[in-house]
């Protein structure tokens, strides 16, 4: 085993740990980043190649457990109405991601206030605010300021992406019904932009970008950061954080390429290893400090995992509409069931999107019933669906619930003989009632829209994108895992900084408020130079 | 690949493909682009994950189509519809049928998104959301 060292060790080389690394590399803060994956070559994307729609089921699947690639872990999900979806890489989920880039809206943030429902945040949109506003540069984010659902903010870097066909019909409708529609934001450039290309429309985003347009971190960040110093690791998972006799981290144990165990000493540790990952490394790294795990005096670690229950609604058209191009991510999207309403039969709200229906393989394979579908019924299938059909996807904001959580799983073990990680969760029954609601709300969008025909899948449970709330934020040390600051209660220079320490969910897509969280805390860090002790003192 | 189709499999194949795809809608049948020749070659070539379980399905395989796939596990149903589907619609003559020769690169008209006089409306509404 050999031993480096470094200032500031990041875990993770996905979004909030690109984040972090960046903007402390632009203070001038020696920075080593540890990622279990390995850099991604867009050549291998298969989104401009014949068979790209099998490739995307199989070796590009967004659940690990599917593509069972080198950099996975297995995760198991049998006890989980939701699977799980991330990508482990340099770039980490953003690789597949839709690239939604959607604020949380003020009152996401004070749900108990105002709904008297899990609990308020103990920061709030002001105070993410500037942040939001300057990954939106970083991010070179494309859309436009204005939406009256939010509070005013700064011009996007780059004008919206089209809208579609499919998208001015159904804003057309929305205005009709007097419903909230807004261009959607997505972090995928419109124009040329820094280092990218301008989307191209493929609708390939959830299988790697080709063209460069989406900004994945390892597109967007990575490439100044390491010009900047940073030292990224690949292929370095680690499976343990040391504490010092202080009670401090100082170090974090990780198996290399070649499975030989490497030590890294650092005098402060981010740990950006997404809701799951992060929680997995906190509870495995057990000590007679920590003997539930590190930075687990609350007991909070692995608690409140929330999902992001999701339905989707087809709208099939009589008019070709070229549908399966398109950016995969939004077109237009609606806040009109965001927020809690007194006639409703359940609290909190949706989120929608709507976009492509992708391609031929989709429309032949898609559940659109219970019955097996094959001869002259799958040729009708797909001769109504491909082009000529629109999908509205909606995501349910999911409350915290302390049953819904990870645990170790000691009796199954991954290939290096660490426990296995399990999800146990259940959709709420306020998520089963919101979402059939949105569902039917749906329904009324697109037949206003013009649509002949509809499907809805109320619950589709193959698409855990956004798994949070696994190290919760707050002030209390006895209910919560870190501060507002990110800092952990327990160990004073362990900072968590990816979705894991979410309080609510909103129903917005979370990826701008992983990165406005990262940001704020490294900012936080630079401002203060720590303002904590670091392991060296 | 850990395994290779047989004739037998191929004979398989054939007859599965011919209930699933029989030809419609302007689409042409399997039996037309003889699927169970290059076609579900290219399919595995993409996926060699997958030629073992497709195998070992296909050997189970007894004559009468319709039963087959009916009473096939899901899981298993599954695979086969995806492989013998993308062997299908990966075929060029097919994809000209259908008017859609695959994910491409567009230029999309910069010279705007789309509904812009709904959202100049839009952003004179008052603001909706709850200032906390």
């Amino acid at each position: 085993m050999s031993t480096t060292t470094t200032e500031v060790l990041v875990i993770g080389a996905g979004l909030s740990g690109a984040v972090a690394a960046l903007e402390l590399s632009r203070a001038d803060i020696a920075v080593t980043c540890l990622e279990q994956g390995e850099w991604q070559d867009p050549a291998d994307y298969p989104g401009d190649k014949s068979d790209f729609e099998l490739q995307a089921l199989g070796p590009w699947n967004a659940n690990p457990n599917l593509r069972k690639a080198n950099a996975d872990y297995p995760i198991l999900d049998d006890s989980s109405e939701i699977k799980p979806m991330l990508y482990n890489a340099v770039g980490g989920s953003t690789i597949l991601y839709s690239a939604h880039w959607m604020r949380f809206l003020p009152g996401d943030f004070r749900v108990k206030t105002l709904d008297g429902v899990a609990d308020d945040w103990p920061i709030s949109y002001r105070d993410l605010a500037t942040f939001y506003d300057l990954n939106d540069i970083d991010f070179g984010v494309s859309g436009i300021a204005g939406d009256p659902a939010y509070p005013d903010h700064p011009e996007y870097p780059l004008p919206p992406l089209p809208i579609q066909s499919w998208g001015e019909r159904v804003a057309a409708a929305h205005h009709r019904l007097g419903w909230h529609w807004w261009p959607g934001s997505n972090a995928i450039a419109s124009q040329p932009y820094r280092n990218r290309r301008p989307c191209v429309q493929r609708s390939t985003c959830r299988a790697g970008c080709n063209e460069g347009a989406k900004a994945s971190v390892d597109r967007s960040h990575w490439p100044e950061a390491l010009a900047r110093g940073v030292k990224l690791i690949t292929r370095a998972r680690v499976y343990r954080i040391l504490l010092n006799d202080k009670g401090l981290a100082c170090a974090a144990l990780y198996r290399d390429a070649n499975g030989d165990i490497q030590r890294i000493d650092a005098n402060l540790v981010l740990l950006a290893s997404h809701a799951i990952g992060s929680a997995r490394l906190l509870l495995s790294s057990t000590s007679t400090q920590f003997p539930d795990g590190l930075a687990n005096r609350s007991g909070q670690v692995g608690r409140n995992l929330m999902m992001h229950p999701l339905c989707r609604i087809i709208g099939f058209f009589d008019e070709p509409m070229m549908s399966w191009q398109g950016h995969w991510g939004q077109s237009i999207y609606s806040l009109e069931f965001a927020e809690t309403r007194p006639e409703h039969d359940f609290v909190r709200g949706a989120k929608w999107n709507l976009g492509p229906s992708g391609g031929p393989l989709t429309a032949a394979l898609y559940p659109l019933d219970e019955a097996r579908c094959w001869g002259g019924p799958l040729h009708s299938k797909i001769d109504k669906w491909l082009g000529r059909s629109a999908v509205w996807g909606i995501t349910a904001e999911d409350l915290p619930e302390p049953h819904n959580r990870l645990i170790l799983d000691h009796d199954h073990r991954d290939s290096a003989g660490d426990p296995t990680i399990r999800l146990q969760y259940q959709v709420s029954e306020n998520s089963r009632r919101l979402l059939d609601f949105m569902a039917s709300r749906a329904i009324e969008s697109f037949t206003e829209a013009g649509a002949y025909e509809t499907s809805a899948r109320r619950l589709v449970t193959d698409n855990g994108w956004h798994a949070l709330g696994t190290c919760r934020m707050g002030e209390n040390p006895q209910t919560s895992v870190v501060n507002p600051w990110l800092r952990s209660h327990d160990v004073e220079n362990l900072y968590i900084i990816d979705g894991s320490v979410f309080v609510t969910s909103s129903s917005v897509n979370p990826a701008a408020t992983i990165a406005a969280l990262a940001r704020r805390c490294a900012d936080q860090l630079i401002k203060t130079r720590y303002n904590s002790r670091v392991a060296a003192t | 690949m850990s395994r290779r189709l047989s004739k037998q499999h191929r004979t398989a194949i054939a007859l599965l493909a011919r209930s699933i795809l029989p030809g419609a809608h302007n689409q042409p049948s399997a039996a037309e682009i003889d699927l169970e020749v290059a076609a579900i070659d290219r399919a595995l070539k993409s996926r060699p994950d997958m030629v073992g379980d497709f195998c070992a399905i296909l050997d189970r395989f007894e004559g009468d189509a319709e039963c087959f796939l009916q009473d096939l596990p899901e899981m298993e149903f599954n695979l086969v519809m995806t492989l013998i589907c993308a062997a299908y619609l990966m075929d060029q003559s097919v994809k000209k049928s259908l008017g859609y020769f695959g994910q491409e690169a567009l230029t999309p008209n910069r010279g705007g998104f789309g509904a812009e006089e709904l959202v100049i409306e839009l952003m004179q509404q008052p603001k909706r959301y709850r200032d906390v």
